[in-house]
């Protein structure tokens, strides 16, 4: 608390010094820079995580946007930010409305109020109901699409297009939130589909490099099963009825299987067409994976079971997102993760390889004033964006056991800024996992990035799912059978009846 | 109140036969309690794991290596004393709320006999067919802002207290429980001029003494481990509860640590679940 | 005509008394009905009127009329989820209603140790559902785990009891009989004790033996205990949810789909709350009808106790 008002205090001083110092017929502050830190005045031994004391140009990372002088136009403005951490991680709380702390003092008029509310499906639907939701909260992996679709994020199009982020972000990690052309919230972490790997399994079986094509995974996967001690070759969400439906369909685009193949529209109305050669083969290598090759876990699983596979050393092979390695480390903080690899997914009969992305989305709530959109809107752009606080960030992590940093990642912004950006992670990076067979992938175009079905899409996971459980379940199952009914179900039960 | 017994009496219990029953009985239990207890061990022994150990297939009940300060970790990093006062309060006024409204409304069903009886029974027991979680946005939407009196109980320990304070469950077990006194005692009071209120007050609760302390218990720690109401009323940090806490806890925690904090959470339902049961031990009781 | 006049008082005496005690049955009601009104009744009915409507995230935007109610019963879940409650109810009678009834009779019998059994068996509901379900896991594991460990270890064949369709209900119920088991106990315990000892003193001396004791005695008495608890457990049981979500998620293909669980996908995962209504009206109507056949059934037992 002495920290806080310290703070406040100094920002105060610092902002009568400006003024004090414009007044007297300097040069007024250029919008471009934020409100420039007098060296003497940061020097202050109280504050743990000081604003550093070089200037702007000194650090490693280019200022990229520009704060507007005023916010609303100096009117009282006060926002509900969530995500702030709970004082069970009282390090980084304390960081954080330090952070807060600052940007109230760029901007007296805006009052951020902490929340440390951070989104889960069920909490959030009430939230929405009662008009409760934070002003600025925090989405994750699949669920931006849904956000937007369901009309609670706010339209951030003019906002992007002023500061010029528009072009700045990466553009397939823009597309998560754009719909119709208006985007509908900040990126801020992407990540990509691919395969994740143990180096050392791998190794040991005589392995130099991860499978190339499906085939080779097999038979690689083969050669690393082990049921005495519990280890899988090669693991996939299939649990988990929305998730199985999303790998399976990743699956099935590596074989070739199109977004628009699942659902398109003929004499206006839609029709699903995933029952093809492609989803067939997809599901039949499902099978052999199980029944001909005995490679896959044999306990239902979900997001954070398949990720935990990997992580115990009970799978060689997972197909995964790139970002769960965060995960794996924040919760199995004594595994050693420098055994670990990220790899694209082994390449199709179309000798391309496919990934999905998706990304964490800071969005903002729909039913906020036009002045709360404002200052919500600068203060995530300013605090991911900023230079002092890119640095304050990444120091405050530093000392903090739980924040991981780095690890395989899809471009989030542009070049050239994204070189700089990526150079600097790289610097703070406590995740040693490599990657860089993926990274290669990418840059050639040998790894394709799709985008997940459009309409219905939910639905046509949930009815996907169960398909897959029961081949990898039932020795006896009739892959062309049941993809042909659920089709029919999908069809008749949900795109016939869609208002 | 002659000697307490069972089904069995003393002497029987001492025969051959009786000896060959209470033996198995007590074999019985004992298996039954070993797997009972084993949950509660593992739990215990997974805080003092590495995380990837808890994994491990196979039987493994002790760690590798006891790792003690990771619940001297899960405690500083949870701010135990607050969250369990908390907690103990929630738990504390739901419980009573719930006991009193029961009680009142099962006493009403039971004796009373209110006009459009079987209708009340019925709306009342038809509450108990669809989970909490299929009305829980309505229910949520009613908290914030309260029909007629336009109050809003977000953030307030009312608004736990109320909800809670509904329990199809309580209502009809109470009044099963109620129709088992025999009317005797109550024509007796009758005579004697008690009032309904006297009635309920002297002659059924304390009739009911064991069954209200089991429920009583119940709710207590049906409260204690409930999270999904408190994480949407309770917004202020230091209001929360210890479950609430738990679920924060679990976000970006190693595994070893979330069972730590776990164990730790269970520790007061668990003292409360002790001293609890040495009172059940008489039958009727004045 | 000397009698008609203190008949006509009594009757009206006797009418202000009725009146009189119906305010005191309904004050006593009172505040049950006001917060059951406002926290049960009036939530259901919007659930309810959403069956009928097209609602999002920002709540309703339209009626469709029976829309919901087409794709409800369209969709082959609807079928599979409604047969795969029938049998988890089925199993759960068999073997778990009388798991309860059984401990609790061992207990009341061990006069120095009963105490500890008792916290024994309710420890499980002082655990975390997650926790306690992790366990499970451990002990369900088709490969190392601990049950098919023991199996092995004695030359059994392990068994894979939550992957295979024909065992994981089974499996499940076992879960659930584990968890609420200790509160059952206890509520039987507080009938148990309620008996009045003496009457197995007049059996015993008549010549009961044990088994009889029980069959003719006790049980007879915590009769409609054991009715009410009957009930509640079907109830309780239909909304299986908890068990499917975090351990099968509804698999083996579709094996352990429930209605609840399906009611949580369309509202939370798809945000289709229209749906998930519609869901819970036909717990509503199926489980409704079968509670109003039990208070119907015990209206007419508990009139003919006082003929």
């Amino acid at each position: 608390m002495k920290t806080r008002r310290f703070s406040l205090v100094l920002g105060a001083v610092m902002a009568f010094l400006v003024l004090v110092l414009s007044a007297c017929g300097g040069a007024t502050p250029a919008p471009a820079t934020p409100v420039p830190v007098e060296p003497t005045a940061t020097a202050a031994p109280q504050e743990p995580t000081p604003v550093p004391a070089t200037p702007t140009e000194e650090l490693p990372i280019p200022t990229v946007v520009q704060m507007p002088e005023q916010i609303a136009g100096g009117r009282p403005v006060e926002i509900v930010v969530a995500g702030a951490p709970p004082d069970s991680q009282p390090e980084l709380r304390a960081a954080w409305d330090e952070q807060a702390a600052r940007f109230m003092a760029l901007y007296p008029n805006v009052k951020i109020v902490a929340s440390d509310y951070r989104y889960d499906p069920d909490s959030f639907a009430a939230l929405v109901a009662a008009n409760q939701v934070p002003t600025l909260f925090q989405v994750y992996m699949t669920d931006p699409g849904k956000m937007v679709e369901q009309g609670v994020a706010a339209d951030l199009t003019d906002y992007f297009k002023a500061t010029g982020l528009d072009k700045l972000f990466n553009a397939s990690v823009l597309n998560i939130v754009t719909v119709n052309g208006k985007v509908y919230g900040i990126p801020m972490k992407a990540y990509a589909m691919g395969l994740a790997y143990n180096k050392n399994m791998l190794a040991a079986a005589g392995f130099d490099h991860p499978p190339r094509d499906w085939n080779e995974l097999a038979s690689m996967a083969q050669a690393l099963t082990n049921r005495d001690t519990g280890v899988a070759g090669f693991t996939f969400i299939f649990g988990d009825p929305k998730a199985a439906g999303w790998h399976t369909t990743i699956i099935a685009y590596d074989f070739g299987l199109k977004n628009t193949d699942i659902v398109y529209e003929e004499n206006g109305k839609y029709k699903a067409g995933f029952d093809n050669e492609a989803m067939r083969n997809a599901l039949q290598m499902i099978y052999d994976l199980r029944w001909k090759y005995d490679v896959l876990p044999l306990e239902a699983n979900d997001w954070a079971k398949n990720g935990e596979a990997l992580a115990t050393g009970h799978a060689a092979m997972a197909l995964m997102a790139s970002d769960q390695f965060i995960w794996i480390r924040q919760t199995f903080a004594d595994v050693d993760m420098s055994q670990f690899a990220f790899a694209p997914l082994p390449a199709g009969p179309s000798g391309k390889s496919v990934s999905l992305v998706g990304g964490d989305v800071a969005m903002i709530s729909a039913s906020a004033t036009p002045d709360q959109v404002e200052a919500a809107f600068y203060f995530r752009v300013w605090t991911q964006l900023d230079p002092h606080e890119i640095m304050a960030r990444y120091e405050a992590g530093k000392k903090d056991p739980t924040t991981v940093v780095g690890g395989p990642s899809v471009p989030l912004y542009t070049d050239p800024y994204q070189s700089t950006y990526a150079a600097l992670e790289e610097q703070y990076s406590n995740l040693p996992v490599e990657y860089s067979l993926f990274q290669q992938s990418v840059v050639s175009g040998q790894t394709v990035f799709m985008i997940e079905p459009q309409i219905a899409g939910q639905d046509y996971y949930g009815i996907l799912g169960p398909v897959v459980n029961t081949i990898v379940t039932d020795k006896n199952a009739d892959v062309a059978r049941l993809l042909t009914e659920a089709q029919n179900t999908f069809q008749t039960n949900v795109l016939d009846l869609l208002k | 109140m002659t000697s307490v017994r069972g089904i069995l009496s003393d002497i029987e219990r001492r025969s051959i036969g009786g000896r060959i029953i209470t033996s198995f009985f007590l074999l019985t239990l004992v298996v039954v309690g070993l797997a009972y207890i084993f949950p509660f061990v593992f739990a215990f022994t997974a805080g003092l794991k590495t995380s990837s150990e808890i994994f491990d297939p196979g039987l493994h009940l002790f760690p590798r290596q006891a790792h003690w300060e990771n619940y001297a970790e899960a405690w500083r990093r949870f701010n135990m004393t607050g969250m369990f006062l908390n907690t103990i309060y929630v738990a504390l006024g739901g419980t009573i709320g719930r006991l009193l409204v029961s009680a009142m409304a099962a006493y009403s069903l039971s004796r009373l006999k209110p006009a459009g009886q079987t209708l009340i029974q019925t709306l009342i027991l038809v509450t108990l067919t669809v989970p909490m979680i299929a009305y829980l946005i309505p229910l949520y939407l009613t908290l914030t802002n309260l029909p007629v009196l336009h109050i809003s109980l977000i953030n307030k320990y009312w608004g736990l207290w109320l909800p809670y304070s509904v329990s199809a469950f309580h209502v009809m077990v109470l009044k099963n429980s109620f129709d088992q006194i025999p009317q005797d005692y109550y024509d007796a009071a009758a005579i004697d001029g008690a009032s309904p209120l006297r009635m309920f007050l002297s002659l059924t609760l304390p009739l009911s003494s064991s069954i209200l302390l089991v429920l009583g218990l119940l709710t207590f720690v049906g409260i204690w481990g409930d999270f999904l109401l408190p994480l949407l009323i309770l917004r202020d940090s230091s209001l929360q509860t210890v479950s609430v806490r738990l679920y924060t806890l679990t976000r970006s925690f190693p595994m070893n640590l979330q069972m730590a904090g776990a164990f730790l959470g269970m520790i007061p339902p668990a003292l409360a679940v002790l001293f609890l049961q040495r009172h059940m031990r008489g039958g009727l009781t004045f | 005509m000397n009698l008609s006049f203190p008949i006509k008082k009594w009757e009206r005496l006797l009418q202000r008394q009725k009146v009189r005690d119906q305010i005191n049955a309904y004050l006593f009601l009172l505040p049950a009905l006001g917060l059951f009104a406002l926290f049960s009744w009036y939530p259901i009915l919007k659930t309810v009127l959403y069956s009928f409507q097209k609602v999002g995230l920002r709540g309703p935007a339209g009626w469709v009329g029976l829309n919901n109610y087409v794709r409800l019963l369209g969709n082959p879940a609807f079928a599979i989820a409604w047969r795969n409650v029938l049998d988890f109810v089925i199993l759960s009678i068999i073997f778990g209603f009388m798991v309860p009834i059984v401990l609790a009779l061992m207990i009341n019998e061990m006069r120095r140790y009963g105490y500890i059994f008792q916290v024994v068996t309710y420890l499980p509901t002082l655990i975390p559902v997650a926790i306690a379900l992790l366990v499970w896991r451990f002990i369900y594991a088709p490969e190392g785990g601990i049950l098919n460990s023991t199996l092995k270890a004695v030359g059994l064949p392990s068994q894979l009891w939550l992957q295979n369709p024909k065992l994981v209900k089974f499996s499940l119920i076992i879960i659930m009989t584990w968890m609420g088991a200790g509160g059952s106990v206890l509520i039987y315990l507080a009938a148990l004790k309620e008996i009045n000892v003496e009457v197995y003193e007049a059996a015993e001396l008549d010549g009961f033996s044990p088994w009889q004791r029980i069959l003719y005695i006790t049980l007879p008495l915590i009769r409609t205990r054991m009715a009410i608890m009957l009930v509640l457990q079907i109830i309780f049981v239909s909304q299986v949810f908890t068990e499917p979500f975090i351990l099968t998620m509804g698999g083996p293909g579709n094996s352990t789909l429930t209605p609840v669980l399906e009611m949580y996908r369309a509202a939370f995962e798809r945000s289709d709350f229209g749906l998930a209504s519609a869901w819970s009206v036909s717990l509503l109507m199926v489980l409704g009808v079968f509670s109003a056949i039990y208070v119907g059934l015990t209206r007419r037992s508990e009139a003919s106790r006082f003929s």
